[in-house]
């Protein structure tokens, strides 16, 4: 059945793999800044989240719980993923240490929501905190950045791109993970679907910036 | 009604045009601050590069303004003194005044008497003292009059306006730079006339200076070596403007504007 959800789904995964073949073109190159050398790991890790989904959803339609699980456990790794992306973004004291900070409440909150957590009823709690915390980080990258000298066109900024990727996707989709059983209950199949699509058009629109992103790294490299 | 299928896609027409509108706002927000950002840093930049190049020109004037005095000084109190010595030693040999020695001491007391003079002007326009004590207006009288004493031009200096004192830094600056001009003429006009005309007309003083001399092509060549750059900075260091009219043949003008208090 080609519902709005399946071929938001296929398209998103397209992206993905075109942001995952171009990261690890970009990734461990001598021009590229530090922050990218492991930044496949990003796309990769959506590419699994959405191997999982598309598996869940289309062929083994597996448990929700093994689905939920698998999920929350990928966006830890994301977590993790882009913890070290901003600790060599950042490169200072101050930041580093607010950053590990807010990654330890963070997972102490993500700990608590664990206990308390209904195991029969799966959700998206753990995604919903994580994307939080990473809004936190953004939020830092923009404080710092009108903190600094302003002396660098900023569209042509890597940094900026992956940020800006990030942050539209995981303050948008805070609702969407948070309200997700809420929204399977009071909205028929069909529509909910439609409406987890947006969340998943989010995942699209971040790795379009992360694409935007390896093309100004190329630009840099050209005008060196 | 619609069906739950268009009713699904609408909703999420909608709210992905929301986000993604949400998303370019968010987006030029940043860009606009960011650019407001980054002009303020470079406005002030510009200012402090500004501020940073007339501290500089403040000091170099000021350099320039005590050796000015410091040699004006030594003419006056060392060399001045010196001669007047060597004058009054010569004066009081006891030779026979209608002999041939006489006659190569008297010449030499006269030369000896004529440099002394020479550098007491010399001195005294070097010197700001007379711009301090007797203001511009005395102070540019005396150097059109030692100027006239050359017998080579005609020299006509008017005043207009009411007169006010101007600030001593300002006097002195403008004075200077009619020095400079004068001096200009002098070794390169090969003029017949010279007009300098003062006109106070608050809150701005005018100061011409125009000969009918050479003059020159006024198209950059002429920067190096006429001190025409340094009368501007000068100028521009008391916030004011130097307008320098030249065309080859028919003479130069030099305009300075001044204003009174800023």
């Amino acid at each position: 059945m080609y519902s709005l959800y399946n071929i938001v789904i296929c398209i998103g995964t397209g992206v993905i793999i075109i942001s995952l073949v171009l990261a690890l073109n970009i990734c461990n190159k001598k021009y590229s800044p530090s922050m990218i050398n492991s930044f496949f790991i990003c796309p990769l890790i959506a590419l699994l989240l959405s191997a999982n989904t598309i598996t869940h959803d289309f062929f083994l339609h597996y448990n929700n719980r093994i689905h939920f699980t698998i999920q929350n456990i990928l966006f830890l790794f994301d977590l993790i993923y882009w913890t070290s992306f901003f600790l060599k973004l950042f490169n200072a004291k101050v930041y580093s240490k607010r950053i590990i900070f807010i990654i330890l409440i963070t997972l102490l909150i993500a700990s608590l929501t664990f206990f308390v957590n209904d195991l029969n009823r799966p959700n998206l709690y753990f995604s919903a905190i994580f994307n939080i915390c990473k809004c936190l980080f953004c939020i830092l990258f923009y404080h710092k950045l009108f903190k600094i000298i302003p002396n660098k066109i900023i569209t042509n900024e890597p940094s900026f791109w992956f940020v800006t990727g990030l942050f539209f996707y995981s303050c948008i989709s805070i609702p969407f993970y948070t309200l997700h059983n809420y929204i399977k209950e009071i909205f028929q199949s069909s529509i909910s679907l439609d409406i987890f699509a947006i969340s998943n058009i989010l995942i699209i629109v971040m790795h379009i910036f992360f694409i935007k992103a390896y093309l100004c790294i190329v630009q840099q490299r050209k005008e060196l | 009604m619609y069906s739950t299928t268009t009713q699904g896609i609408i909703i999420f027409i909608v709210c992905v045009s929301f986000l993604l509108l949400l998303l370019i706002s968010f987006i030029i927000t940043i860009l606009y601050k960011y650019q407001q950002k980054q002009n303020a840093y470079y406005r002030g930049l510009e200012e402090l590069k500004i501020s940073y190049e007339s501290a500089m020109l403040e000091s170099q004037l000021e350099i320039q303004e005590e050796t000015i005095q410091n040699i004006s000084r030594e003419i006056h109190d060392n060399i001045g003194q010196k001669l007047s010595l060597a004058k009054l030693y010569l004066t009081t040999l006891i030779v026979d005044r209608n002999s041939f020695i006489g006659q190569k001491i008297e010449n030499t007391i006269s030369l000896i008497g004529d440099s002394i003079n020479e550098l007491s002007d010399l001195s005294r326009s070097l010197s700001s003292e007379i711009v301090l004590c007797e203001g511009l207006i005395k102070a540019l009288e005396n150097e059109s009059n030692q100027l006239q004493k050359l017998g080579l031009f005609k020299i006509d200096f008017s005043v207009y306006g009411d007169i006010e004192f101007l600030d001593a830094k300002k006097e002195l600056v403008l004075f200077r730079i009619a020095q400079e001009a004068l001096n200009n003429i002098v070794k390169h006009a090969t003029a017949k006339n010279i007009l300098l005309k003062l006109n106070y007309n608050s809150p701005m003083v005018y100061m011409d200076i125009s000969d009918d001399g050479n003059g020159f092509l006024n198209d950059g060549t002429y920067k190096k070596g006429m001190g025409l750059i340094h009368m501007k900075k000068r100028a521009e260091s008391i916030n004011g403007k130097c307008l320098i009219k030249s065309r080859q043949g028919c003479g130069t003008t030099i305009q300075i504007e001044i204003p009174f208090y800023e």
